[in-house]
């Protein structure tokens, strides 16, 4: 089991007024399994996100991943976490503007403590997988969303986490864009890793493989499809 | 590697907002700068007097009506010794001539300036140097050509001069000035010798004098003028004792009681070299302050600009933490980008600072010396600054919460 959720809530107080966000949620993941989170707006889909990927902690129940419990660690060892079994793709993709495609790439290992020769071999690599080689040395504001976008998931790929997190990594791109954006998902689910997402679009969904709808910070429904 | 992120990040804002970034680095600008300006020009004078000064003639030391110097260090003495000291004479300097026996020469001097000119040509503010005939043996005068003046000639008031190498080389260029009659002020003198060139002091040159015997020197410029008398002692450690008996003997020449004060002066070279002393532990107590001034400003305006610079920054922080950078990679890169800046506000200061103390060398007398010393105090201070002020912005930095940072817009 790649990831374990059982009884889990976020609570945020707001004055008196107690919301809370993620209502109690039980849930399992597989290695390898390429799942959807849907819901509406302020259903608590990016709270969830937020939970899973150790950018915030849980105000009840546990949280095991790869086998190790997660809810209650220190800010560092968080960092540590995320930075090993976390890559994270943004719906504003989140790349440092000054720094080109390839520095921005090669951030998290740096933070990983890796030695710069091999840095850079990895962050070429993975700029090659997403098909980026030619605009390594490119600035932000030198791409386009979709390869802005590229980038940002080979970011997230290149400390080869145990699992991807994307919060509506299409929401900022057009529809033929996104598609590419989702096919480039596909070849990465099929090269083993595991994917979560989150998307308001039922066309995005049905590229992956399982899918599951949360209503006021709770789940609804968990359907698989492949 | 975090650190040369850092200084990058520092170096890349410098540049792009130079205006900016030297409003931000004033404070540390103005304080190494001062620091460095005045170091330099009271080391190059601190070398000056205690070479000069003391160096050359440490145990020759001047009974004097009044010390000049006592206008800055104690005023109302100064006045009171205005009023009250008899002008020194001729008859003094030869009383005093036996009752010093720790003296090897006892001589008088007295000192006025004048043009001095030959045919058509002249020299202006010419120091015309009476003295008697030890002055040899007192003052630096080593001959180049003739010879010093005698005792008779100075008994006598014959009008004779030594010229300074100045003059002479102004005067007389190429030509044996031995015998030639110049003029000095409206007086005939004939030239008997000349001094070698004695060099530059404080930019100043050293050459621009004539001697000539104390009693013509009276007899031209009036012999009411209260005279100097320059004491050497025999060996520099009975300078103390040569003071000490020229001190009674001009008390009892004098008539004074016990009780009264000293109605003379007596200026040794250590006098010159403790007032120097005074004068420049004032300025540097005053350089102290305004440099602490300047510097906690600046590293607050610094803490500002570090703190906008967080603010700004604020969803890049939250990137770098999803990413996995610790608090302690935060706190680095914003301590390192506030100690860049700082330093480069330091080394901006230093090279300000050695070109103003290099431009008023050149434009004044002046000498520099350029102290190491200030300039390793210049970088660990601004280094401190930029560690001290930039640790409150870093923390806060460090300290935000990944996931509002990430949300901020
Ligand atoms: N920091 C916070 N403080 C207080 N309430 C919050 C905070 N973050 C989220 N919430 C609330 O929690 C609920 C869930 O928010 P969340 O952002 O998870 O929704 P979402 O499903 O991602 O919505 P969307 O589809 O609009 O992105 C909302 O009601 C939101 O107002
Ligand atoms: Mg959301």
């Amino acid at each position: 089991m790649l990831i374990k959720v059982s009884g889990v809530k976020k609570i945020y107080e707001v004055g008196i007024q107690k919301i809370e966000a993620v209502a109690g949620i039980d849930l399992e993941i597989e290695r390898n399994e390429y799942v959807a989170i849907m819901g509406p707006s302020g259903s608590g889909k990016s709270t969830f996100m937020n939970l899973l990927g150790c950018l915030d902690t849980p105000s009840a129940g546990d949280y095991w991943l790869n086998g190790k419990e997660v809810s209650n660690l220190s800010d560092d060892e968080l960092a540590r976490i995320r930075n090993r079994e976390i890559g994270f793709v943004f719906q504003t993709f989140n790349l440092l503007p000054r720094a080109t495609a390839a520095q921005n790439v090669e951030l998290p290992l740096i933070y990983g403590g890796i030695p710069a020769d091999e840095r850079r071999r990895r962050a070429e690599e993975v700029l090659e997988s997403v098909g980026l080689t030619d605009r390594a040395k490119h600035r932000p504001n030198e791409l386009s969303g979709g390869q802005r976008q590229r980038v940002a998931i080979a970011r997230a790929m290149v400390n080869r986490p145990s699992i991807i997190l994307a919060d509506e990594p299409t929401g900022n791109l057009d529809s033929k864009t996104g598609i590419e954006i989702m096919s480039l998902f596909d070849k990465i689910h099929q090269a083993g890793n595991t994917i979560v997402m989150v998307t308001h679009e039922k066309h995005i969904a049905e590229y992956t493989r399982r899918v599951i709808r949360l209503l006021d910070g709770k789940i609804e429904s968990d359907v698989r499809t492949g | 590697m975090l650190i040369f992120q850092g200084m990058n990040i520092a170096l890349r804002a410098l540049r792009e907002n130079k205006l900016r970034t030297f409003l931000t680095l004033l404070g540390n600008i103005v304080g190494t700068m001062s620091v460095i300006a005045v170091v330099s020009l009271i080391g190059g004078i601190d070398s000056y007097v205690k070479e000069e000064v003391a160096g050359e003639g440490s145990n020759v030391f001047d009974i004097e009506r009044i010390n000049f110097f006592e206008a800055i260090t104690d005023l109302d003495a100064f006045l009171e010794a205005l009023a009250r000291n008899p002008r020194i004479r001729l008859g003094d300097v030869d009383y005093l001539r036996d009752k010093i026996p720790s003296a090897s020469y006892v001589g008088a001097a007295a000192r006025g300036e004048d043009q001095v000119s030959f045919r058509d040509e002249w020299v202006d503010r010419i120091a015309i140097k009476g003295r008697s005939e030890e002055y040899p043996m007192i003052d630096d005068a080593p001959l180049f050509l003739g010879r010093h003046f005698s005792r008779l000639e100075d008994q006598k008031s014959t009008n004779v001069a030594v010229l300074g190498w100045e003059v002479y080389t102004r005067l007389f260029p190429g030509r044996d000035p031995l015998g030639a009659r110049i003029k000095i002020g409206r007086k005939h003198f004939t030239v008997i010798g000349a001094v070698e060139d004695l060099g530059t002091v404080l930019g100043e040159s050293r050459n621009r004098f004539v001697y000539i015997p104390i009693n013509t020197f009276l007899k031209v410029y009036g012999s009411r003028t209260s005279i100097d008398i320059k004491v050497k002692a025999a060996d520099i450690t009975l300078l103390q004792q040569a003071v000490d008996e020229a001190t009674m003997a001009m008390r009892i020449r004098h008539g004074l009681r016990p009780m009264e004060e000293n109605d003379f002066a007596i200026v040794t070279s250590e006098n010159l070299i403790s007032l120097w002393e005074k004068i420049s532990t004032s300025i540097f107590n005053a350089l102290i302050f305004v440099v602490s001034i300047a510097l906690v400003v600046g590293g607050v305006v610094l803490m500002n600009v570090m703190l906008v610079s967080v603010t700004e920054r604020t969803k890049e922080i939250g990137l770098r933490k999803a990413l996995g950078a610790r608090k302690s990679n935060i706190v680095w890169q914003f301590i390192v980008e506030a100690v860049t800046l700082s330093l480069i506000g330091g080394v901006l200061g230093i090279l300000i600072g050695f070109t103003i103390a290099a431009i008023i060398s050149i434009i004044s007398p002046l000498p520099y010396v350029i102290a190491p010393w200030s300039i390793a105090a210049g970088l660990i201070v601004t280094f401190f600054i930029g560690l001290v002020f930039g640790t409150y912005p870093a923390s806060k930095a460090a300290n935000l919460d990944p996931v509002v940072a990430l949300h901020y817009e």
